[in-house]
Parts: structure tokens; C-alpha cells; sequence
């Protein structure tokens, strides 16, 4: 048992605990592997057989930009790849002219071999998250192949090697292909195509086979063959000319040097180099956090995914180690499709086969886009947050001109008419692309104020106060102002914000809860920015008399937080949004301490909801278990995990009904929330863990004011914790019921 | 074998402090849950109460549903029965005439213990605003509580069963079928299922989730050992659907019943019960009805003894007489509603015309409801169609619980093609043109496509009544025009061309329902009026065929030979002045007091049925706006006709009565039916003071009314937006713009 363990807790409970903490025995946490042996799963997902279909059981590997879905194929192995840029769509188009995300190619593998009988045996296929790696192996006519895959942000390229057990067995045929009929040329141990589509986008994709051993060369002028040889590593780029700058209309130079250059590069370092690295980077973040929900059962554990899966929906659940693989599994998919130099995950993070994917596989931002980014913080990835910040900056100005024209349109204020050089601010409608697209605008105009939310939280989580100045402040400010300009008022002056709809359902009408909530939540924000910075006394105080003049939401004749300005609500609707709570989660205006009414009424509509028909949902269990977590209902909580493991899980762990990366990535950020809450002092240790987790730890949480949170529990109490910072402040915290006041540890 | 579970998970659960008093798996006191205090009040003041057990039997014991599964509370100590219904658990077919069966029963038997039978702090009550009874009493210095409820949104019924001190309760749990079936027990779930004659398939399951003690399996039983709290979670189905086109065959229950149990078990008592109370109080809560102060010492008395006050002197609790009112609407809500269900069980035509709410077409309430009272009516045959089912309904729309009529239309489309063939087959209506167009029925129609009785073929254009309130009543609601166009008007038509068919010359020269009586001619015209006005909406766009057919039809209408009214021989000749709209004092004066006359004639002789008669000349008196005799028929009734329950009946339950009485003091309060919103038409001197808050008028207004001295004080009228309406206040008319209302919304989710 580590001394500092019991050191650090010395010094934080004072010593008042100290009596209790000899009866709490050691306190080791179940950190690693290492520590406590078995106990803990590995994060690793594993099969043992090839994937047949690449939604449902496809393996996603991805650097934040470059990403791909593996199939573990024996006699064809592909590898179908996408870079997150890849786009058509007219320039600042609308719904119907932004365009969709693409797919960008595929790596064919063909195995050649002397039998044409397709036997294999001691198949496995597994995806390490620790390690961002993919493994196919399995043994043909006597000889074991191995094939592993990573996508390395370091070198910003993909790599897959392939090895056998027997010298001079590799043999093969390797095609790269593009998805919009292009020509594949191969030249010397390079294949390679481009294309530019309508919009002016460029791109370009190489693959370079580096073998030992045998030989390759060209076949067809399009692909390469291997012969008997020891072992292949193929390096696989592609960009494309998208840049983030709307000066440039978003057309940048064209990619082919660059992926020239990452594949000379990743070439000179040779596989384990380039491995090495690899792990480093992602390590170094995935690594930050550690989580252990109890320990399943040894039949259950060694069960491939997807039989145990299947026995976790047949039995109810039973299995906390499939709950802590899915909370990983998230944090893995936001490494993997946001982060820098990348564009932020869409609706299907990176991983996309098709030219017309549902939805364009675009940004939706009535909540789909936000849901992403739920983990980002709290589960020690702000890194990730980051890609966000860059696209929304990067549209800002086409986004301005949508402010204009929508704000002097048909139902301008008198003084805006034909003046769109006086609207200030700007607009993003429920749908967006990368190119300065943005749709459905008149689904509400508050999905700015609730995009602002994401750079407020990236500094009250890091306490990074250069960041607030120089990034956040600006874009929030601007978006106050249209509210300054724009809100509406009510014959009895309360203030209401233009456009409304609660998304997705019901009539256009302002006042809606939803769009109430979420200026609500910009105006709270700016004003404690400003109050941050010191900065626009004059303007915050502006700001924060709006707030006070804001209508809203009122409780309805069953008790339910009413979705509109007049009691409509029906407790026979199941709709999928709980856009009503969104002052729940993840606003924080109400809250079971300081507003209990207001939470018994979000409890009531919540309930009123269900969990039957339309409510069962893939990405809508994810909010939902954040809202019971926020109301402080743990067994609530761990059912809307449990079944959307049961109903809206693939095999391959992807939360779906067609993949909806939101559901995914929503569930560990729902996850955090039953594990530490920090919107409100004091900071809440287990707010909300279920029976299903009686013991188990944490390390690693993130929480707002720049802390660093570990947490370690039995029968529902915290046995122990530590509380972190760069530098020691004091901390107020809620733990087992009881507040108290914590100096916290210098990190 | 004896085996015994320790359900140790609970245990551990329930040890934690949850902060909104919200624990898990089932188990909770559910106090915490009422939200707030006004609330409070409410529930009290909607509640009836008793203070020993319903020894009399099932028609006085407390009655609960959800619009399919019913129970009745009789409320025993020693031995609690609580027989439940399914109200598609019919015999017969589509040939052979059935009967309403009983499901079975949950039995709990209460351990002997130190005292013989004896206690005390009896309490028998059942919470109107909840849809909740609760039954109390002490025994060996413990005291129990016992709630049952039976919620909408999980279909299931619900029993909790606390004790004061831990580890009290003891005894036994029986789940029993009514047809002598087997109960088959597995650690804490039980269940019976089988078939009745006509191939019906039937399921029951029950699930027991318990705090602390122990249970085990004896003797076809669950054994309870010491206690502190136990839930009870049943589910009831048949296979029946409301489709003649798959033979009114469906599934077998057995997926869904498993389904149900699970489902609720998962959410939890706590929740089950919250979702219960939002679900049923957002209906309930909708009206509002204040007619006065009772005396304080009435207040304090059971509600079987209250209602003995009453009758040594009537008209001296008007808080009993809202009571009543409520108990109207508790009752309908109760025993009429469509179903919520997962998608993949709903039919996928439903589900077009009535958006938002994923809901199941199911069987409307009978004049014992959806319960069986033990009499020899309760299996009686068949829904009677010349007044019992369109009586029952009479107060949906007015009294704004208009969900609850749609099982009613439900039951309307899903046999109007055995009711095509019956009709085809019977001579008197095959016409020279071959095919006979439209449906007509006997007195008494069955869920699975039969008929018995009498022709009654005016009965047809009464049932067609019913689809065109509900079109009247709901306004620009988003789902108005599917309803018009897919539900409601083709059945219009198709009853229109029935009588277009079978109308001949009389004497006259005008048109007449061959051997009809006054009452069948108003029925008919009231069917081509309502045609007319439908097709005339601009809601829908009909095509030039449909509107050369309007035309026909409204001369039709004007070539009807319309009664004189000099003779009634019963209400029903009086339709023409309620429930239809042909007569009132504003348009036909004349008409009007020809019929008040006969009304008086008709009183002079007894009526032969109360329970139908009463309500329906309260109704009249409140068209004729003669507010003083309205009141008599109102306070006869409670005189005369409900039992200790407030339930209407002698031999056997009427709750016809009841739902009717409702809709007649509606009648009272608000009229509409002219296009004008008349406030207070015939408010009678007992009620001078008092307000009414949420009834519905034609057109989707929500009205609220208060008044003094039996003058309107204010008023508030809304819609869903803001329309111009004519408004009768005082004697005046003014034209007035309604407010932006807050009704229920109806809307399709993207």
C-alpha cells in the first residue's frame, strides 16, 4: 500500500477523520492493471470473428482528423478511412445546399493463399483503448497472421503491419480506392489517388508499402502485390486543401505535398518509432483518468463484446466492468475524432462509409453537437474540447451575415428593418457544416447561446483566465449583444428570445423553456466572465438586468416544469428531447439544493417522459442519465445507461440506430455527473452512484475551478478522495451528506 | 417446496437517504411525492371517505382504473379482495352474442395476530385527484396502510402495503383467476393465464417487491414473514384488438404482460406512482367547480353519512354536489381512455390522426364501467347503443376529459363492417339499388362485430353525434384535419347515404324514417345538420363530387318532416334540444316552449328508467334555461339514485347516471351549442355564489367563470389562438377575443 496515499487524506480531512480512517483500512486505488490484477477489465473490446458489418461491428481508430473503421477481414481485410475536412457543399449554403461529410477511400488487404477454401482458426479481433490499437490475428494453412492498426496524431498518418509466425508468408494484394471514382496510380512502393469536388475542395490520399523480406510491385497499374514476405507495414495519408479561415472562402493550397511529406516522415521512423509515439500521445491523454465501477464476474469477463453485451441485456445488467469499457470507450471515440489539427466530432465523430450519410453526418446543434462535447471536460480531455472552439471561430463571419439577414427579414424590429449594417452578433441555425453552412434557422435562434456555453465551461473547468480573455469573452460578449438587440418582451415586460422552438417538437413559439434557459445561461455566464476579467462593468450590469427580466419557465397544472410559456404539456409525450431540463443539465440554473421546487418539478416532467417508445432513444438515455444524476436519483441514473446498453448499443459498443456518436460520447459525460458535480459550491463527491456500483474508484475527474478529482468508494460512501490543483486553494465539498471546507492538494 | 427469498438488495437500497425522498425498486412511502401544498388540499377536498370496509359488497366498494384494467377496493382488515377487470374480456364473437367476464382477483390475508379480528382507526378512502385509495386502520398497536392504484402510462395495477412498524406485516398474497385457472408462482412473481370459448387468450402476472422480512412460496400463495413494506405490481391482457379485419385477434398477451411487470418494476414505485399522478391529474385537474360553502359539521362526516345529511336536507352540502360533479369525470377518466403503448403493439392506421401520443385504440365504458359489480347486470350483453354508451359520454367533451370519448369513436370504426354486413343481410333495409350504403345497428352491440336486440337504425346517427363533437369540441388542435379526413368524416358520409337509402315520403311529402318515432326524425336531422356543417369547414377541401353530395344532403336535411313537439312520449323525442342543437329558446322560441310544456306533461309521468331519465330532462331544463327545475332533477338524483359510493345504481351499478349527470350540470354552467358561448344559462338559486374553472365550449374554448348572487363576475375565455367569439353574460351578448389558452396540445414530433 502506497504511503501517500494515506498521507494526502491525512492532510485533507484534518483530524477529526483521522479516527475513522484506521477503520476504513487501505486505501489503494484499483489504478491499473498492475495494482490490483484481475479485478479491473482491461479496456479492451474483442471478438472472435471478423466483422460483417462495418456499422454494427466495425472498429474505429482515429487521431482527431484521420480516422477508420477496421473489419478484421481474413481473406479481405479493409480499412475504410475518412479526414474529418472532406466535404461538398457550397460555400455559406443553407439546409439544402451545405453539403455532407464523405467518405474518403478504402484500403483492400487481399490474402493469397494455396488453398481457396477459406479456413481459419484461433481467430481474434480486438481494439485496445490504452493503447488506440487495433489486432486482428488468426491462423491460416498453419501460419498465424497478425494485423494491427493505429491512427498516430504524432505523424498524422494511419499504419498497419502485418507479421506472421512463418518467414515468407505474407502474400497478397494491396488497393487503395477512393469513393469518388477516381483513378488509383501506383508508383515504385506508392499508390495513391486525388480528386477536387464541386466545392473547390482538394484531396489527396497515399498509402507506401515498406516490407521485409519478398518483394512488391505494381499490379494493374493500380495496386500493389506482395510475395512471401516476412512482414508489411503499410503508412496511409490523407488530406485535404480545407482550411479554417473564411477569407479564404476555406480553400487552402493544395494537399499533395503535405501528404508527401507525412509519408516520407513516418517512413524515416519506421514502425516502432512511429508505434512508440503513438502510444506516448494517446496514453499520456487517455491515461489521465481511470475508472473502476466493481469488478464482473470471471464468466462474464471472459466473454467476447458482443456475447457479453448480449448477456448484459438478457440479465439486466450485471456487469459495472461493460458500464466502465463504454465510459472509456467514449473518452477513446472523443480522442479519436476531435483533436487538433482535426475539425470537432459530427454526428458520427469521423467514421463515415457513406456520400450521403444520415443527416449529412453534419453539426447539429440543438443538442447533438453539444452532447459531444459533454465528456470533454469533466473526463480530463479539454484538449478535445479545443477542435470546437477552432470551427466556430472559423465561422463566425458567415455566420454574422446570417444574423443580418434573418434579423432584417420579415420579422425585423422596426429599427432593424433594411438597416442589416446595425444587427450585431451572430447566428447559427439547428444544423451546420464547415464551410460556413448553417440550416433550419427557423427551428430557434439560441443555439449560439448554447454553443457559448461550451467556451464558458472550457475556462471554468481550466481557470485559464488568457483563454477567457483572448477566446472566450469575445464570442459570449457578441453573442449577448444580439440578445441586447433582438430579445423580445411580453405585455408585461418580461423578456423573450426571438425565434422560438422547443427543439424538434411542438408549436414556434417564444418562450419556450428551451431557448428561455439557454439565454439565461449566456447572460449568467458572461456576467461571471466579466466579473472574471474586471472588464465592461457598464455592459454587465446591462446584461444581468435582462437576466433579471427574462421570462421564465412556470410550473404546470400536473407539477411538471412546464417545455412552453403556456401549459401545454402532455404527459402522454414521449418526445425524445428533454429540452425543458435543459436548466438541469447541462445548464445549472436549477438545482436540488438551492431550487428544490423548481427540481421537483423537473422530476415530475422528466418522469412524465418515460422510457417507452420514442424516449428510447440512443443519444436521449445519455441525457437523461445526466438529468437524474443532476437530480440526485442514482438508480434513475445507471437504468438510462443499462438500457441504452440493452436497446441502443451495437456490438462494436457504437450507441445506435445508425451511428450516433452523441450517444456515445453523451454517456461518459452522464457518467461523470453521477460521479462528481462541480456547477455549484460545494462540489459534490458521488452525487448520485447506484447499487449496481457498490465499490469502485475514480481517478482523474476534472472539476470547474481548475481541480483534479479522485474518488474512492464502498456501499455507496466515499471512503476516500483527493482534490488537486495547480496551485492549493481552498475547496468547499459535499461528501456522504456533509459539507465541508478542503485546502486542495498542489498538483 | 418451500423457498424463501431475501431480497437483500432492497434492504441495502432503501438504508440510503435519498434527497427528494425518491428511493428505488418499488419501495417508498410515497408521502414525499405530493408535490405541493395546494395540492394537498386539493386531493383532500376530492375525496371520499368511510369509516369501516365496503361490507355491502362490490357496489359500494371504491373504484380505480386506467380505461383498461379496473379494480374495485372493498377495503377488508383481516381479508383485502381486490377483484380486477380487463375490458376486452368478452365472450362470444362475431357470430354469437357475449358477455363481460371477470379477470380475477387479488387476495391478501392478513396473519392472525395477538387480537382476535379486532381494530381500530378504521379509514376507507379513495382521492378523486390521485385516482389512489388508501385504506387505514390499527391492529395490535400497528397501524397499516394500504394504496392501490392503477396507472395509464404502465397499464398496470399497483398495491403498497405499509406498516408503522417494522416487520408487521405478515400473511399471505393470492393472485386469482375468475375461471378457475391454475396460478403458477416463481420466487416473487405469479401469474394465470388461459381461454375462454371464443379462442380468447388471456393473461394475468403479478409481481411482489418487498422491504425487509422474508417471503417464500406456500400453498399456491406468497407467504409474507415480518415485513415493513410490500408492493404488488399485476398486469392484465387479452389478445383482443379492435380490428374485424384480423378477426379482432391480436398477439398472445403473454410478451407484453412480461413486458408491462418489467417495465414498471424497473421504473419503481416511486416513479410508477409520480408518473401516475402527473398522468391522471393533468386530465383531472383540468376543471375546476366551486358551488359553495358546505356546512363545517357535514364536512367532517363520512362521505356514506354525508350523503344521509344531504338527503334530510337537500340542497345543504353544494360541496357534495361538486363532489358529484367530479366524481363524473373521475369516473370516465377511469374507465374510458385510450392506451399508451409501445409502438410496435400499435396498429400502425391509428396513429396518423391523433399525434403525439403513441396510443391504442380501446373499448369504451359500459354502465358498470369497466368493473363487475358481482350483479347479474355487471355481465350484461353487449354496450347498449340506443342511450347507455352515448349517455356515458355525454360529459367527455363539455367537462374537457375529451380523450376519454375516443375509446367510444375507437369502438364506432372498428365495426362499422360487421355493421355494413348485418345490414346488408337484413330485408327491411335492402332498397331496389342492390347494395345497402353505411351501417345501422340493434339496440345492443358487442366488441367482436355481433348484434342483438331491435333494429334500432336511428341509433346509427346518434353514435355519429359523438364524431362530431369531438371534431366540435377540438378546435384548430394540429391533429383536427387527419381526424376529420381519415376518422370522422367518411363515417358521416357513409351513415348519410344509409338514410339518403331508406328515407320515404310521408303524407306530406317529406321525408320520414319509416315507422320512426319523433326522437329517431331529430336524430336524423340532427346526423345530416352535422354532415352538412362538416363538409362545410374549411378545414378540409372537398372535391366537387363531395360537395354536389353536401348539397344533397342539405336539402335533405330541409325536406325532413320535422316534429311538432305538442306530444313527447320520452326524452328521446326531445333529442332535438339535447343533446342536439335543432331547438333552443334563441332560434325556434316557439318550438321551445311547445317542448318545455311537453317536458312538464313527460315529468307528470314517472320516468322508467332514473338513471337515464333524470339526467337527461336536468339537461333539457338547463337547454330550456329553466335553472330551478334543471336543480330538481340534479338533487333527485343524489336523493334517490347513488349509493354510499356516490356511484349511481340500486341492484346494480348505473355509472351511465353519473357520466350523464355530469354532462347535464355542464349544461348548466356553459352552453354552446348555438355558436354562442352562453355563461351561467341555468344557474339555479342553490348555487348563488361559486366559480368553474376549465370547461370546454364547441370550438376548443376554455372558459372560466366566477359568479355572486347568480350573476356572472367575471369570466375568462381562451383558445389556442386568439379567435373572436360571441359571449351571452348576464342576458348580453358581446363579442369578445379569447385569450391564448393552454389546452392540452396534440402535435407530431419530427
Amino acid at each position: 500500500m502506497p504511503m501517500w496515499w494515506r498521507g494526502r487524506v491525512r492532510t485533507i480531512l484534518g483530524t477529526t477523520v483521522l479516527a475513522s480512517l484506521a477503520l476504513w483500512g487501505p486505501l489503494v486505488f484499483g489504478q491499473s492493471r498492475g495494482s490490483e490484477g484481475a479485478a479491473v477489465d482491461p479496456s479492451r473490446l474483442w471478438y472472435d470473428k471478423p466483422a460483417g458489418n462495418w456499422e454494427t461491428q466495425g472498429l474505429p481508430l482515429g487521431n482527431g482528423r484521420l480516422g477508420c473503421m477496421v473489419m478484421g477481414g481474413v481473406e479481405q481485410e479493409r480499412i475504410q478511412f475518412n479526414e474529418n475536412s472532406l466535404w461538398t457543399g457550397a460555400y455559406a449554403g443553407n439546409e439544402k445546399s451545405f453539403g455532407s461529410y464523405q467518405s474518403f477511400g478504402n484500403l483492400f488487404i487481399d490474402l493469397e493463399t494455396n488453398s481457396k477454401r477459406a479456413i481459419f482458426s484461433d481467430y481474434r479481433r480486438e481494439l485496445n483503448l490504452e493503447d488506440a490499437e487495433f489486432q486482428a490475428s488468426f491462423v491460416r494453412e498453419g501460419v498465424r497472421h497478425t494485423r494491427s492498426v493505429f491512427a498516430s496524431h504524432p505523424a498524422q498518418v494511419l499504419v498497419m503491419r502485418w507479421t506472421t509466425d512463418k518467414p515468407g508468408s505474407v502474400s497478397g494484394l494491396l488497393r487503395l480506392e477512393g469513393t469518388h471514382g477516381e483513378a488509383c496510380s501506383v508508383k515504385g512502393d506508392t499508390m495513391g489517388f486525388r480528386g477536387t469536388l464541386e466545392n473547390g475542395i482538394e484531396y489527396e490520399s497515399r498509402a507506401r508499402v515498406i516490407v521485409k523480406g519478398g518483394t512488391v510491385e505494381a499490379e494493374q497499374g493500380s495496386a500493389l502485390r506482395l510475395r512471401r514476405c516476412d512482414e508489411v507495414l503499410v503508412v496511409l495519408a490523407a488530406r485535404t486543401s480545407y482550411v479554417m479561415d473564411p477569407s479564404r472562402k476555406y480553400l487552402g493550397h493544395p494537399p499533395g505535398p503535405q501528404v508527401a511529406k507525412d509519408l516520407e516522415d513516418a517512413a524515416v521512423l519506421g514502425f516502432t518509432a512511429l508505434r512508440s509515439r503513438h502510444l506516448i500521445h494517446h496514453q499520456s491523454l487517455f491515461k489521465r483518468l481511470t475508472l473502476n465501477l466493481g469488478t464482473s464476474t470471471p464468466e462474464r469477463r471472459s466473454l467476447p463484446t458482443d456475447e457479453r453485451l448480449k448477456l448484459y441485456g438478457k440479465s439486466l445488467g450485471g456487469d459495472p466492468g461493460l458500464e466502465a469499457l463504454l465510459f472509456q470507450y467514449g473518452r477513446y471515440l472523443l480522442l479519436g475524432s476531435s483533436q487538433r489539427p482535426g475539425l470537432p466530432a459530427n454526428l458520427q465523430g469521423l467514421w463515415n462509409q457513406s456520400n450521403k450519410p444520415a443527416w449529412n453526418s453534419d453539426y447539429h446543434t440543438d443538442i447533438n453537437v453539444q452532447m459531444n462535447y459533454w465528456l470533454s471536460e469533466p473526463a480530463n480531455l479539454a484538449e478535445c474540447h479545443l477542435p470546437l472552439f477552432d470551427l466556430i471561430l472559423s465561422q463566425l463571419d458567415p455566420w454574422r451575415l446570417v444574423a443580418r439577414s434573418h434579423f432584417t427579414g420579415r420579422r425585423a424590429k422596426p429599427q432593424f428593418k433594411d438597416r442589416p449594417d446595425k444587427v450585431r452578433g451572430w447566428l447559427v441555425g439547428a444544423a451546420h457544416n464547415i464551410t460556413g453552412g448553417t440550416g433550419w434557422l427557423s427551428f430557434g435562434a439560441t443555439p449560439n447561446a448554447w454553443l457559448c456555453r461550451h467556451f464558458w465551461e472550457h475556462y471554468a473547468f481550466s481557470g485559464d483566465k488568457q483563454y477567457l480573455r483572448q477566446t472566450a469573452y469575445p464570442v459570449m460578449k457578441e453573442a449577448c449583444e444580439l440578445y441586447e438587440d433582438q430579445l423580445l418582451s411580453t405585455p408585461d415586460g418580461r423578456l423573450i428570445a426571438p425565434v422560438g422552438v422547443s427543439p424538434e417538437q411542438g408549436p414556434g413559439e417564444e418562450g419556450n423553456t428551451y431557448s428561455q434557459e439557454l439565454v439565461w445561461d449566456l447572460f449568467t455566464n458572461y456576467i461571471e466572465a466579466a466579473d472574471a476579467l474586471g472588464v465592461d462593468r457598464v455592459f454587465r450590469d446591462k446584461v444581468a438586468g435582462m437576466r433579471d427580466k427574462l421570462f421564465l419557465p412556470k410550473v404546470g397544472k400536473w407539477g411538471q416544469l412546464q417545455e412552453w410559456m403556456h401549459d401545454y404539456d402532455n404527459p402522454d409525450n414521449t418526445h425524445r428531447h428533454t429540452s425543458q431540463l435543459i436548466g438541469v443539465y447541462p445548464g445549472r440554473r436549477i438545482n436540488r439544493y438551492k431550487t428544490p421546487e423548481l427540481a421537483q418539478a423537473a422530476t415530475v416532467a422528466l418522469a412524465g417522459r418515460g422510457e417507452r417508445g420514442e424516449a428510447a432513444n440512443t443519444w436521449t438515455w445519455a441525457w437523461r442519465c445526466a438529468l437524474w444524476a443532476r437530480l440526485g436519483q442514482a438508480e434513475h441514473a445507471h437504468r438510462q445507461i443499462r438500457k441504452m446498453m440493452t436497446h441502443n448499443t451495437y456490438t462494436n459498443l457504437f450507441a445506435g440506430a445508425g451511428i450516433q456518436i452523441d450517444g456515445s460520447l453523451g454517456i461518459p459525460g452522464a457518467i461523470c455527473e453521477m460521479l462528481l458535480q462541480s456547477q455549484e459550491e460545494p462540489i459534490e463527491l458521488l452525487p448520485a452512484i447506484p447499487s449496481a456500483w457498490s465499490e469502485g474508484s475514480v481517478t482523474g475527474l476534472r472539476a470547474r475551478g481548475g481541480l483534479t478529482v479522485s474518488v474512492q468508494w464502498k456501499d455507496g460512501k466515499v471512503t476516500a478522495y483527493k482534490v488537486s490543483s495547480a496551485e492549493p486553494r481552498t475547496v468547499k465539498l459535499r461528501v456522504n451528506g456533509e459539507t465541508r471546507e478542503i485546502t486542495s492538494q498542489k498538483e | 417446496m418451500k423457498k424463501s427469498l431475501k431480497n437483500l438488495e432492497n434492504r441495502r437500497l432503501l438504508a440510503r437517504g435519498f434527497l427528494l425522498g425518491m428511493t428505488v425498486f418499488g419501495l417508498a412511502t410515497g408521502n414525499e411525492l405530493l408535490r405541493a401544498e395546494d395540492h394537498a388540499t386539493a386531493s383532500r377536498a376530492m375525496r371520499l371517505w368511510y369509516d369501516k370496509p365496503a361490507e355491502e359488497g362490490f357496489q359500494d366498494a371504491l373504484l380505480l382504473g386506467n380505461g383498461r384494467i379496473g379494480c374495485m377496493v372493498l377495503g377488508g382488515v383481516e381479508r383485502e379482495r381486490i377483484p380486477f377487470n380487463e375490458n376486452s374480456l368478452w365472450t362470444g364473437d362475431e357470430r354469437t352474442p357475449g358477455a363481460y367476464e371477470r379477470f380475477g382477483e387479488l387476495v391478501i390475508e392478513l396473519e392472525q395476530g395477538a387480537t382476535k379480528r379486532g381494530f381500530s382507526d378504521y379509514r376507507r378512502e379513495l382521492s378523486m385527484d390521485e385516482a389512489r385509495s388508501r385504506v387505514t386502520f390499527k391492529r395490535d398497536g400497528v397501524t397499516h396502510t394500504r394504496t392501490v392504484f392503477v396507472s395509464q402510462p404502465e397499464q398496470v395495477l399497483v398495491f403498497h402495503w405499509k406498516a408503522d412498524r417494522p416487520g408487521a406485516i405478515s400473511g399471505t398474497l393470492r393472485l386469482n383467476g375468475a375461471h378457475g385457472e391454475k396460478t403458477q408462482i416463481q420466487g416473487r412473481k405469479l401469474g394465470f393465464k388461459g381461454h375462454l370459448a371464443n379462442g380468447l387468450q388471456y393473461e394475468a402476472g403479478a409481481e411482489v417487491t418487498f422491504k425487509g422480512g422474508e417471503i417464500g412460496v406456500e400453498a399456491g400463495s406468497i407467504r409474507l414473514r415480518g415485513c415493513d413494506e410490500l408492493v404488488v405490481v399485476v398486469a392484465a391482457l387479452t389478445n383482443y384488438v379492435m380490428d374485424a379485419a384480423r378477426g379482432f385477434r391480436g398477439d398472445t398477451p403473454s410478451e407484453r404482460v412480461a413486458e408491462d411487470l418489467q417495465f414498471a418494476s424497473e421504473l419503481g414505485f416511486d416513479l410508477v406512482l409520480m408518473r401516475h399522478l402527473a398522468h391522471h391529474q393533468c386530465f383531472f385537474r383540468q376543471v375546476q367547480l366551486d358551488l359553495g360553502r358546505s356546512r363545517p359539521e357535514v364536512l367532517e362526516l363520512p362521505t356514506d353519512r354525508r350523503l344521509a345529511a344531504y338527503r334530510q336536507k337537500p340542497g345543504s352540502d353544494p360541496q357534495l354536489e361538486a363532489l358529484l360533479f367530479q366524481y363524473g369525470r373521475y369516473l370516465l377518466l377511469s374507465s374510458s381512455h385510450r392506451t399508451g403503448l409501445p409502438e410496435k403493439y400499435i396498429p400502425k392506421k391509428t396513429f396518423g390522426w391523433y399525434p403525439g401520443a403513441a396510443q391504442m385504440p380501446n373499448l369504451p365504458t359500459r354502465p358498470q364501467g369497466l368493473w363487475s359489480d358481482g350483479s347479474a347486470a355487471s355481465g350484461e350483453k353487449g354496450y347498449g347503443v340506443d342511450g347507455p354508451l352515448q349517455m356515458g359520454n355525454w360529459a367527455a367533451e363539455p367537462a374537457n376529459v375529451d380523450k376519454s370519448q375516443l375509446p367510444l369513436l375507437d369502438l364506432i370504426r372498428s365495426q362499422r363492417v360487421p355493421w355494413n354486413q348485418a345490414a346488408q343481410a337484413e330485408p327491411r333495409f335492402k332498397r331496389p339499388s342492390g347494395q345497402v350504403r353505411g351501417w345501422a345497428v340493434r339496440t345492443s352491440i358487442h366488441p367482436m362485430g355481433v348484434m342483438t336486440g331491435e333494429w334500432a337504425p336511428a341509433a346509427n346517427a346518434w353514435l355519429c353525434r359523438h364524431l362530431w363533437e369531438h371534431y366540435a369540441f377540438i378546435g384548430t388542435a394540429r391533429g383536427k384535419q387527419t381526424y376529420i379526413e381519415r376518422f370522422a368524416y367518411p363515417i358521416l358520409k357513409e351513415v348519410c347515404q344509409f338514410w339518403e337509402d331508406q328515407l320515404v315520403t310521408g303524407s306530406d311529402g317529406r321525408w320520414v324514417v319509416p315507422g320512426g318515432t319523433v326522437g329517431d326524425q331529430e336524430m336524423v336531422w340532427d346526423l345530416f345538420n352535422n354532415y352538412v356543417e362538416m363538409a362545410s369547414t374549411s378545414v378540409i377541401k372537398l372535391e366537387t363530387a363531395e360537395v354536389g353530395y353536401r348539397q344533397k344532403i342539405a336539402a335533405l336535411r330541409d325536406k325532413l318532416a320535422l316534429p311538432s313537439l305538442s306530444h313527447v312520449r320520452n326524452e328521446r323525442d326531445l333529442f332535438g334540444i339535447y343533446p342536439g342543437r335543432r331547438i333552443s329558446l334563441e332560434k325556434t322560441p316557439e318550438l321551445a316552449t311547445t317542448a318545455a310544456a311537453a317536458l312538464v306533461a313527460l315529468e307528470a309521468q314517472p320516468g322508467k328508467d332514473p338513471f337515464k331519465s333524470l339526467p337527461w330532462r336536468c339537461a333539457l331544463w338547463a337547454r330550456l334555461g329553466q335553472a330551478r327545475n334543471a336543480y330538481q332533477q340534479f338533487s333527485a338524483f343524489i336523493n334517490e339514485h347513488v349509493r354510499g359510493n356516490l356511484a349511481a345504481g340500486q341492484n346494480s351499478l348505473r355509472l351511465d347516471g353519473n357520466l350523464a349527470m355530469t354532462g347535464a350540470v355542464c349544461e348548466m354552467l356553459l352552453q354552446s351549442q348555438t355558436g354562442t358561448l352562453e355563461l351561467l344559462p341555468a344557474l339555479p338559486a342553490a348555487w348563488p355564489e361559486g366559480s368553474v374553472k376549465g370547461l370546454k365550449a364547441k370550438g376548443a374554448f376554455l372558459v372560466d367563470i366566477a359568479w355572486k348572487a347568480g350573476k356572472v363576475t367575471s369570466f375568462k375565455v381562451a383558445s389556442d389562438s386568439a379567435e373572436k367569439v360571441r359571449v351571452k353574460v348576464n342576458g348580453e351578448i358581446q363579442t369578445i377575443t379569447a385569450e391564448k389558452g393552454e389546452a392540452l396540445l396534440e402535435f407530431q414530433g419530427w
